[in-house]
Parts: structure tokens; C-alpha cells; sequence
């Protein structure tokens, strides 16, 4: 198995306590404490986000929100494993039990429609002392 | 801070090369200096110090700039800026014990000066979230441009109080982790040579024995432009995501508040310190306070009358709990 595909195979998320997010009309920033980085996530993946909370797996949030928008369970596989890959890939999710402790979800409202995943940027901090 | 050697300082004479070695300032004799000027307390923030200078007018000069800090305070940190005696247009600066700056030009000097001072006051507000960003007030509401260096928000600040608005800061916004109040930090505008000419009203007024504290930036003290231009502490209203384009059209559009939230959470100088996901619940609060916008400034005038169209049709929303 490659590493990639090792990296591919986490099925109970946990989101590392070195992460940081809030929701914003229905999108979730989210703050790498570790990496300095901050992510996008768009209203799809925050609905998929907001059930992450150590315990679940990842088929079950699926089957969750299958059930909830009564939508083609296949479908909404596929789009939550891209997005657990995209996440792992970010460094946003651990299998849950690997390593620290878990990071409940907070209480996240139901997302609607809006633009698609997106921005990973360095956090600046104070510049190094004025030369000349 | 930056450890700088000064032994071939000729105001303190080589160590003793048999005594062990000591720290620099612990060798430094600053107290034999015949100050001739001292700044009254001064309050940047949290930060609280006072400046004495070894030349009344260079002191002065300090004073005039920092003059927005004034308070009735003790201070807890002292700045020394010495004038060397025997090459009187290079300069010494220590802040309490420690060498800022050494044997530098009057400009540098005074750069790493103001530098130490933004420094400390970062580094001294735990209890604010810090945001590397300009503000201004309008309306009784913050208006903030976050961006990292040379985007242009000091120039678009100095272009938006000129024209009447109040000043909050050119380069620190603090935020009340619980009101999202913003305290007022009202250090020089700090002018480099690429806005000179679109703010060339604002050239320093300096006397001929200052013209080497100009160098390759203009430190203005807000009230030179207007007494009164200094704002009272105000919460967020509008976040502008500015940035300079040479030649652009200026251009001003609303953004998502995710779009502002990042832009906010990638400037903020002390998330980690003030604890990520407190800081990450502030910042949505303050996008969810504001309306959103990103600004395109290619002509100043240009970019200036249209911050002032869209702030004047702004309803600004309900501060968020």
C-alpha cells in the first residue's frame, strides 16, 4: 500500500487539537496552529466537517447525510472520501484513537450552496527587524 | 531582540580582556550621560515607557512624534537615544538595559526605535487579539484593512483620515477578545518613499538639524494632520481586504465573510499566543460585525473615493455576541 493510499485509508476522523475553525455563513475556516496555515472549506465539505467529532466514521457520516437530504448514498460516498483525502492531505484530520485526544465538533448550522473548496496561505507574523 | 555588538563604542572602552565576559549592558555606563531631555510617560497599548535623549532636540523630535501616547502613567520601560559624542550624527539606543541600536545613522535609529516600541507593544497584549492591519473610524465603527507588509494600508489610511476620517492605527489592530472593541494605536503613520509623492502634503516639517531622521521612511504624528484625528476606541464595522496594484483601476467589491475571516486569521500577529480557537471565535465575530469588501488601489484619490461611497451606503451590521 502507498503511502498515499495509506493516508487515503483513515475511516474515524478526529480533528488534531492544533486546529482551529469557525463556520461563517455556512463555510468553515479553518487555523493549522501547527503548519501556520489557514483553509477554506466549502459549504459541502462543512456539512461533512460538522460530523467529525472522534467517534464517527466517515461511512457513517454518509449514511448520516444521505439520510438527512435524501440523496443517493453512492454519491455522497464518493464525495466524503475525496474530501477525507483532501483533509488528511491538508493535515486536518487524524484516524481517531492515533494520536492526541479527540476534538469535539461544535455545533455547526446547515450549510447551503456557495463556492467550492479553496485558499491555503502561510500565516504572516511581525516582520523581522527594519534593516538600514 | 536582536543582539547587537558595541564594543567599539569609544564611550565605553574595551572589557578587560582578563575579566570574564558580562553582558553587554551591565558594561554600559548610560547613566553618565547628561540627559537633556526626557519624554513625559508614554502609553502605546499596554505598553507604558518614557524616552530620554542625550540632545534636547532630537528628544523633542521624539516627543512631537509619539505625542499621541501621552498618559499620566509610570513607565515601565525606559528608552535611552544617545547622540555619540565623537561622531555626533551616529546614535546609540537602548531600551532599559538592552542595545536596540548601535552606532547607526540618525534614520536607522530612529526606525529601530519605533520598531522595538511596535515590537513590545505586540508582544505585551496577551489579552487583545493583534491584527496586522490599518484602521481607521467612521460613523462610530472600525473600518480595518488587514494586509502584510507593502500592500499599501498606511497610505490608504493617511489618504482616508486627510480626508476626515478618525485614526486608529497604521499597523496593530487590538482587539477586546469580549466587546471586539478596538483600542486605539496611534503611532506615527510610518510613510515609505513609494507614497511620497501621493502624500507629499505630509512631508515631515522638520528642523534642518532633523533632516537626517527622515531617511527612507516619514514617521507623521496623526495630529499633525488634525488635532483632533485621533478616534475613540470603536467596534469593527467593515473589513476592506486592501491592495496596492501599480496601474490598476481602483476597485472595490463585497466578499463572503469566510473570504474576510481568512484574510483576518492569516494577519493576525498573536493567534497562537492568545490561543488559536479563542482567536479563531473572535475573528468570526468580528467578520459576522462587518461588512466585507475587497479593495483594489491602483490612484490614491481614486481608491479613497470609493472606501468613503461605500462606507457612506454601509449599513453596518449588529455587533456579534
Amino acid at each position: 500500500m502507498s503511502d498515499a493510499e495509506r493516508r487515503a485509508a483513515i475511516s474515524v476522523p478526529v480533528i488534531p487539537d492544533t486546529v482551529a475553525w469557525a463556520e461563517v455563513d455556512g463555510e468553515t475556516v479553518a487555523y493549522d496552529e501547527a503548519q501556520k496555515k489557514v483553509h477554506l472549506l466549502s459549504p459541502t465539505a462543512t456539512l461533512i466537517w460538522s460530523g467529525i467529532d472522534g467517534r464517527t466514521s466517515f461511512e457513517q457520516i454518509a449514511r448520516d447525510l444521505s439520510r438527512s437530504f435524501g440523496t443517493d448514498l453512492s454519491q455522497i460516498r464518493s464525495d466524503v472520501e475525496d474530501l477525507a483525502r483532501d483533509l488528511q492531505e491538508r493535515g486536518l484530520i487524524d484516524e481517531a484513537g492515533s494520536g492526541g485526544p479527540a476534538t469535539s465538533a461544535p455545533g455547526v448550522t446547515t450549510a447551503t450552496g456557495g463556492p467550492g473548496d479553496g485558499s491555503l496561505a502561510k500565516v504572516r507574523f511581525l516582520e523581522d527587524p527594519p534593516s538600514g | 531582540m536582536r543582539p547587537l555588538h558595541t564594543s567599539a563604542d569609544p564611550a565605553i572602552g574595551r572589557p578587560d580582556s582578563h575579566a570574564p565576559e558580562r553582558p553587554e549592558h551591565v558594561r554600559r555606563p548610560r547613566d553618565a550621560f547628561a540627559w537633556t531631555y526626557r519624554t513625559p510617560p508614554l502609553r502605546a497599548l499596554g505598553y507604558t515607557f518614557a524616552i530620554r535623549s542625550s540632545s534636547e532636540v532630537v528628544g523633542r523630535y521624539l516627543h512631537e512624534l509619539l505625542s499621541a501616547f501621552e498618559e499620566a502613567t509610570v513607565p515601565e520601560h525606559v528608552y535611552s537615544f544617545v547622540e555619540r559624542r565623537w561622531s555626533g550624527d551616529r546614535f546609540d539606543v537602548y531600551r532599559d538595559g538592552d542595545v536596540v541600536s548601535t552606532n547607526a545613522s540618525a534614520s536607522t535609529a530612529l526606525r529601530h526605535l519605533l520598531w522595538d516600541i511596535n515590537r513590545s507593544v505586540i508582544t505585551s497584549m496577551p489579552e487583545r487579539l493583534l491584527l496586522h492591519a490599518s484602521a481607521v473610524e467612521h460613523e462610530g465603527r472600525a473600518v480595518l484593512f488587514p494586509a502584510p507588509m507593502g500592500a499599501g494600508k498606511t497610505t490608504l489610511a493617511a489618504g482616508l483620515i486627510q480626508r476626515g476620517l478618525r485614526y486608529l492605527t497604521d499597523e496593530a489592530v487590538a482587539i477586546d477578545a469580549t466587546s471586539l472593541e478596538v483600542q486605539p494605536y496611534p503611532k506615527p503613520l510610518s510613510i515609505e518613499t513609494g507614497s511620497w509623492d501621493v502624500l507629499h502634503q505630509l512631508r515631515p516639517d522638520v528642523d534642518p538639524r532633523l533632516e537626517a531622521f527622515l531617511g527612507s521612511a516619514w514617521y507623521v504624528p496623526p495630529t499633525a494632520i488634525r488635532r483632533d484625528v485621533v478616534a475613540r476606541p470603536c467596534v469593527p464595522g467593515a473589513v476592506i481586504v486592501a491592495r496596492y496594484e501599480h496601474g490598476a483601476r481602483s476597485r472595490c467589491v463585497g466578499i463572503r465573510r469566510s473570504e474576510a475571516l481568512i484574510d483576518v486569521a492569516e494577519n493576525a500577529f498573536n493567534i497562537t499566543g492568545f490561543g488559536a480557537r479563542r482567536g479563531m471565535d473572535v475573528l468570526a465575530r468580528l467578520v459576522r460585525s462587518s461588512r466585507c469588501y475587497r479593495l483594489t488601489m491602483g490612484d490614491l484619490d481614486e481608491a479613497c473615493s470609493i472606501v468613503l461611497d461605500v462606507l457612506g451606503g454601509t449599513v453596518f451590521p449588529e455587533v456579534a455576541g
